[in-house]
């Protein structure tokens, strides 16, 4: 499987602000991975490294390039959508469809017209013209037209309503993901992304905490409800989180055999947000 | 090839307002003007240095006038139109400069800009080249469809006359020659020009904010510092050499004619009776001619350095 990504003690600084500290990762093709990480804890700043936007100390190579001083190589096989409502309010439709016609040798102008005649979206409007939902789906439109060996998603669907979110994802892994393209995904709405990532990510304070695929996350973590009279128990095992509901307490677990947490209670995978959160928490202790 | 056809492109879709659409409301007031003229007063009468002709006396008024003498005058009114389009489009690529490359950092379209394979040399180019060749051309061709209908208006009296609007305009005028003139003198001009160019564009990728004033009022301070320095008699520095190059640059780079201008007024009346004397406003030749001054080529170097510091913010500093 091919490398798209190397990182190596990969750190970034912002005056004393330390937001990236000396960071180790790989990101491998025809993978989804989550970047999870609370405000501030240097997923942006880590994506534009990758993206060739700010400087940084460390190794990075991505797609073999140097991502700061070959940006615009670079960009013929990388794309991103960095934020909802960056594209130039000027702008009109189809001057969008040209320009990246114009200037990307990869973009398929009948697959950004195909991914336009399901929208709403007239060719003649401006940009600013278009509501935030459409603008989104523009730009997915003009991204997804292009044949890209990874794209790089931060916050993409940041304000838009949970239809065009749904919608987004949606299209995204029907129409864009093939099993060969990478895509790397940052958000805060964990729970409408976890069921189409391949690998997870967490980030704090400028250090990964977590970098394993999902099907590592199900064997590693475990989730069982104890009844009260058991909780002891389960808290000698060193559960990482826990907490009550119904009446009942929840432990989290890492790295624990789970048959041997099958006899106190029930079993579960936890979801991703419950295990960021303790995580997190874990950390902040 | 092609990606810079795009972004030339781009550039005219962001900018057609300023680029187009301002040539033309100046063309516009021009014939407006003429017509409003024409209708207000009496075409047939024509007063001149207060005595009323009627048209068939103004044309022998024209008529005594040596026609190598008429064909100067003539092209000299198109000097002057042309020269007022010239004005409004140094002005337009100033400003335009001054936003090259601020206005997307602003409204962070930057970050779409950025995520397609354009290197921000050529970003930079694209901008430099809508400023001296996309913006001259359009405003020389808006002037010369003004001229030809100012040429048509002015043909209207003639109708019913024995005098011939061809013999009187159509042949002592030479707007394609003042056309393709200025073109050279725009290049000239854009050259001369450079430094000042460089420094709206460096202004542009430099400023985090207010662009226009970094660009006016750090060459201002410069300019009290060196007068303040000269009342200090110890420094026996005469205070103004940046004052006396800027005034100098901005005042033979404001339109293509007067880039003849070297600091030198006397030269100057000198070269334009040499032109009157050929019998075209314009002396290409000696507009030509600055490019073998070192006064042109250090201003473009230092224009050509602006830029690629320019360029160098653009690509390294993080503006996201």
């Amino acid at each position: 499987m091919s490398l798209i990504v190397k990182a190596r003690g990969l750190s970034k600084n912002y005056g004393k602000y330390i937001a990236l500290d000396h960071v180790d990762f790989d990101i491998h093709a025809g993978r989804i991975l989550g970047l999870i990480g609370p405000n501030g804890a240097g997923k942006t700043t880590l994506l534009k490294a990758v993206l060739g936007l700010t400087n940084f100390g460390g190794e990075l190579e991505v797609i073999g390039l140097n991502p700061l001083r070959e940006r615009h190589l670079l960009m013929q096989d990388v794309c991103f959508i960095a934020d909802v409502a960056v594209l130039p309010r000027w702008m009109r439709v189809w001057q969008a469809i040209d320009y990246v016609e114009g200037v990307h040798p990869q973009f398929s102008r009948e697959k950004a017209m195909q991914f336009l005649s399901r929208t709403k979206i007239k060719h003649a409007s401006r940009v600013k013209e278009l509501s935030k939902g459409m603008v989104a789906q523009l730009h997915l439109a003009l991204v997804m037209a292009i044949d890209a060996k990874l794209l790089v998603l931060d916050e993409p669907t940041l304000g838009l309503d949970i239809i065009y979110r749904k919608r987004f994802y949606e299209s995204l892994l029907n129409d864009y993901f093939d099993g060969e393209r990478t895509i790397i995904v940052t958000t805060h709405q964990v729970e409408e992304v976890e069921h189409i990532l391949t690998d997870l990510m967490f980030i704090r304070d400028g250090k990964l905490i977590l970098d394993c695929t999902m099907d590592e996350v199900s064997d590693r973590f475990a989730e069982v409800m104890v009844a009260p009279e058991f909780a002891d128990d389960a808290r000698a095992l060193k559960p990482l989180y826990e907490r009550q509901i119904f009446g009942k307490y929840v432990f989290l677990f890492d790295g624990i055999d789970h048959a041997d947490l099958a006899e106190l209670g029930e079993l579960h995978s936890p979801s991703v947000a419950d295990l960021f959160v303790a995580t997190m928490q874990e950390g902040a202790e | 090839m092609k990606t810079m056809q795009t972004l030339l492109r781009r550039e005219f879709w962001e900018n057609r307002g300023a680029f187009l659409t301002t040539p033309i409301v100046v063309g516009g007031l021009f014939i407006l003007a003429t017509i409003l003229a024409m209708t207000a007063t009496s075409v047939f009468v024509t007063k001149v240095n207060g005595q009323e002709f009627v048209l068939s006396q103004f044309t022998q008024l024209l008529a005594d006038v040596n026609p190598e003498e008429l064909e100067y005058e003539m092209d000299s009114g198109l000097l002057a139109l042309v020269t007022i389009f010239n004005l409004v489009a140094t002005f337009v690529v100033f400003f335009y400069l001054l936003g090259s490359l601020y206005d997307d950092r602003k409204d962070r379209s930057i970050l779409f800009w950025r995520s397609l394979p354009v290197s921000d040399f050529q970003t930079a180019m694209s901008k430099l080249l809508s400023a001296v060749v996309v913006v001259p051309v359009l405003s020389l061709s808006v002037w010369l469809a003004t001229a030809l209908i100012l040429m048509i208006l002015a043909s209207i009296p003639f109708i019913g006359s024995e005098a011939s609007a061809l013999e009187y305009l159509w042949g002592p005028a030479d707007p394609l020659r003042m056309y393709f003139s200025m073109l050279v003198a725009s290049a000239v001009q854009a050259l001369w020009m450079l430094p000042i160019w460089g420094w709206a564009i460096f202004c542009s990728a430099f400023a985090k904010s207010k662009p226009f004033l970094w660009a006016t009022f750090l060459p201002f301070m410069i300019y009290v510092l060196e007068k303040w320095l000269s009342f200090i008699r110890y420094f026996n520095f005469s205070g103004d050499v940046f004052g006396s190059w800027l005034s100098e640059r901005l005042f033979a780079g404001s339109v293509p004619i007067l880039v003849v201008f070297d600091g030198d007024f006397d030269a100057m009346a000198a070269t334009m009776d040499a032109a009157r004397a050929s019998g075209f406003p314009v002396d290409l030749g000696a507009i030509l001619g600055r490019l073998a001054t070192s006064s042109m080529w250090t201003g473009v170097a230092i224009g050509a350095a602006l830029i690629a510091a320019a360029i160098y913010i653009r690509r390294y500093r993080d503006d996201t």
